[in-house]
């Protein structure tokens, strides 16, 4: 017997089995159908159309050999008013029962405006769709779906909607905070019940691509708060999957290279470590409390004192002296200093000369920073000399390339 | 419990029902108007290919309906006759009538946890005094718990009356696209002093305003728009003294050839050696702009192109500095010149040390 062909559907079933691939095509786009080994071309064939679905405008196609394509999405954030990879979050599978039923069920409680049964409501239903929904099924639905959302209620047997906000007011904070806050999808799905909220927003250096993160940002933040502790299913830097018990602290964010990492504490070694949050390949929140928590938040905010960015290195502190020159036209690099400097110090050395020191657990964080100074370091001292030959001889490799 | 976000309660189809039924509430509708309402909605809330998709089922929902066989249908809408005969007239033949009224989605426990977390924020203030709360459920998180490690330090003055004051008249002018006429302060060019504005010095602008524009990196907000005068213009909001509309004159164009929009793109082509994940971070780093990449040796070696606004370059040079030898400018030659001078200027500190 001929095997049926499965047709083709814009929403999944579950995001993880295109996270990656997503995640995938954005941030590198340069895998072609046959370089993706973990999918067959069937596979990548429906992924690819599903995102073209999605994403529309963003998505772009590159021929790399003949007949062998590399799709992508690619996009300039200036140009958006909204993250267009929201969209994703958007295209949960659902059947035609669900969504018929959901909006009878919204329909029939706000018309009757008063708690009812799930018999009361279900006869009504099959009254007009004999061929719908079975009272059990629909039951089953509503109780894993509308009540845990919170979108309906239910007390002492009956349903209810759950109450009505007037958002009209607040429709620039939505589209504003949609995009900046944490979780921000979360603002797009409340956007997207209100009626035409049209933004005059736009963003630089708007990392979209963290979008695809948000649910573990959402349970990362909500742990913290709660003060539970997780295990997380964590891919290393080794391409190793390892699970770690973590007391979560806080989640750090860049804004200058779109990466975003969980600081934890982990009780065996008794260390802070930091995992990157695109890393996290599960998580799961624990029913135990962290009962030294506000302690161990209290000890890690001490230590950002003299934390760069993440990391705390090998746990010993290095002073660095840099000293910079900006001539008399270049207001601009001594506003960068003040307004970069982060746990580090600027001051005037006379003669156009700016002083910046800073006592690091991390040097090599600073490298990057460091290097945009190139072409104005006078001197740099760092009190492991091994770590300014490391600086200098990356700059010699630099020159030498050019 | 672990939250979920991916719930089609949130998706793209849920959304799309719930504004279609209720824009045609009360209404009835032409197949055509029945159409153009469902392309209109799905192309804003759901998938490029969805408004076929919910216009079929909508009519398996009508056949259903007349049938009394839901199957896989969506019946949202009944087809009524209305006794004009098929092609003899230009009545139609039917039309089409919601079965539901539209109902909005009641925001979810998750949605308004989140909405008690930003009110928290203090850039709210920026947008209205009266915010919603939900007395039920907890904020969704803190603040202090997710740091923006890296944000420069001199942000806009979010709390600061005259600010808040400025912010709220341009977001309105903004909205009536009205022209306005904004007095700002200069950029002050003294390295000593701070702020960097000069008190004393002011720049008038006439706009035509598009966005507001926010970095999250410099916590700043700018107005862009077009001066009739000048053509694209950005007024940082932190040195605008006062705006209001402009009524007089249309102002001269001192140069009919300056583009009034800024929509053109340089682009910028590197080499990075991907050694210890470069590529990876590199890739990342500048994953806002459009760019494409490509491998020209294995793993090893990619090619990697950026666009870019000419307001960015500085912004690109400083980027690709920061990855040191890691990356390398292949064109243009103009930003190879500017690595290169820069490499030098540094050579000869080296040597005078």
């Amino acid at each position: 017997m001929a095997k049926k062909k499965k047709r083709y559907t814009d929403c999944i079933n579950n995001i993880e089995i295109v996270r990656d691939f997503v995640r995938e095509s954005f941030i590198f786009g340069l895998k072609d159908k046959t370089a993706h080994d973990e999918i067959g071309p069937r596979s990548y064939d429906e992924k690819t159309r599903q995102m073209k679905d999605w994403f529309q405008e963003c998505m772009q196609i590159r021929t790399v050999k003949i007949r062998n394509k590399v799709k992508y999405i690619t996009l300039d954030c200036r140009e958006y008013t909204y993250n267009p990879l929201y969209k994703v979050w958007k295209a949960c599978s659902f059947t035609s029962n669900e969504i018929v039923f959901f909006f009878f069920i919204l329909d029939y409680l706000e018309k009757n405006n008063k708690p009812l049964s799930m018999t009361e409501i279900h006869n009504a239903f099959w009254e007009i769709h004999p061929d719908g929904f079975s009272r059990d099924a629909a039951q089953k639905w509503i109780k894993k779906k509308g009540c845990p959302s919170g979108v309906i209620n239910f007390d002492n047997g009956k349903y209810s909607l759950s109450e009505r906000t007037d958002l009209s007011h607040f429709g620039d904070a939505l589209s504003f905070f949609s995009e900046i806050a944490p979780v921000g999808v979360i603002g797009s799905f409340i956007i997207d019940k209100e009626d035409a909220l049209d933004s005059v927003f736009k963003y630089k250096q708007h990392y979209v691509g963290q979008a695809f993160d948000h649910e573990i940002i959402c349970n990362l933040l909500d742990s913290i708060k709660e003060s539970l502790y997780i295990e997380l299913q964590y891919l290393t830097r080794d391409k190793k999957d390892i699970i770690l018990i973590i007391a979560p602290i806080c989640i750090l964010s860049s804004t200058q290279n779109g990466r975003q990492f969980l600081i934890g504490w982990e009780e065996s070694s008794q260390t802070y470590m930091n995992f990157r949050i695109d890393y996290i390949k599960g998580l799961t929140i624990l029913g135990d409390i962290i009962e030294n928590h506000a302690s161990l938040k209290e000890e890690y905010n001490k230590l950002r004192d003299n934390i760069w960015g993440v990391s705390l290195g090998n746990g010993k502190l290095e002073h660095i002296d840099l000293l910079i020159k900006a001539e008399d036209n270049e207001p601009f690099i001594v506003r960068r200093l003040y307004r970069e400097k982060r746990c580090g110090k600027v001051s005037s050395a006379g003669d156009g000369l700016f002083r910046f020191e800073a006592d690091v657990y991390d040097v090599q964080e600073m490298f990057p920073w460091m290097r945009t100074f190139i072409g104005r370091i006078v001197s740099l001292q760092i009190s492991d000399k091994e770590y300014e030959n490391l600086f200098w001889d990356s700059f010699f490799k630099m020159s030498e390339a050019y | 419990m672990k939250k979920s976000l991916f719930n089609e309660i949130y998706g793209g189809y849920f959304s799309s029902i719930q504004h279609i039924l209720k824009e045609a509430a009360g209404k009835d509708l032409t197949d055509k108007e029945l159409l153009d309402l469902v392309k209109r909605i799905a192309k804003r809330y759901a998938f490029a290919d969805s408004a076929v998709f919910i216009y079929d089922a909508i009519l398996d929902g009508q056949k259903a309906l007349e049938e009394d066989e839901l199957k896989d249908a969506w019946p949202f809408f009944e087809r009524i006759d209305t006794g004009a005969a098929k092609g003899k007239t230009n009545a139609p033949d039917h039309i089409n009538r919601s079965t539901i009224r539209g109902v909005d989605i009641p925001l979810s426990t998750l949605e308004k946890r989140w909405l008690n977390a930003i009110c928290h924020d203090p850039r709210i203030q920026l947008f209205t005094d009266t915010l919603p709360r939900f007395d039920s459920v907890e904020a969704l998180f803190k603040y202090e718990d997710y740091i923006l490690f890296d944000q420069f330090s001199d942000g806009d003055p979010f709390l600061d009356e005259h600010y808040k004051a400025i912010f709220k008249k341009v977001l309105t002018f903004v909205h009536s696209k009205t022209r306005m006429i904004i007095e700002c302060m200069a950029r002050n060019n003294n390295t000593a002093q701070k702020p960097s504005y000069d008190t004393e010095k002011t720049i008038t602008h006439i706009l035509d305003p598009e966005c507001i524009e926010y970095s999250e990196r410099d916590d700043k907000f700018r107005l862009i728009g077009n001066s009739p005068q000048y053509g694209y213009t950005i007024v940082n909001l932190s040195s605008v003294i006062a705006c209001e509309e402009y009524i007089g004159e249309e102002p001269i164009n001192r140069n009919q050839e300056i583009p009034l929009t800024e929509n053109y793109k340089k682009e910028v082509i590197l080499e990075v050696i991907n050694n210890k994940n470069v590529l990876e971070r590199m890739l990342t780093h500048f994953s806002h702009y459009e760019k494409e990449a490509y491998s020209v040796e294995g793993d090893r070696k990619f090619h990697v192109k950026i666009l870019y606004s000419e307001t960015d370059e500085s912004d690109i040079i400083i980027r690709i500095l920061s990855f040191g030898h890691h990356i390398k400018v292949l064109e243009p030659e103009s930003i190879r010149d500017l690595i290169v001078e820069r490499i030098n200027k540094q050579l000869q500190l080296l040597t005078e040390r």
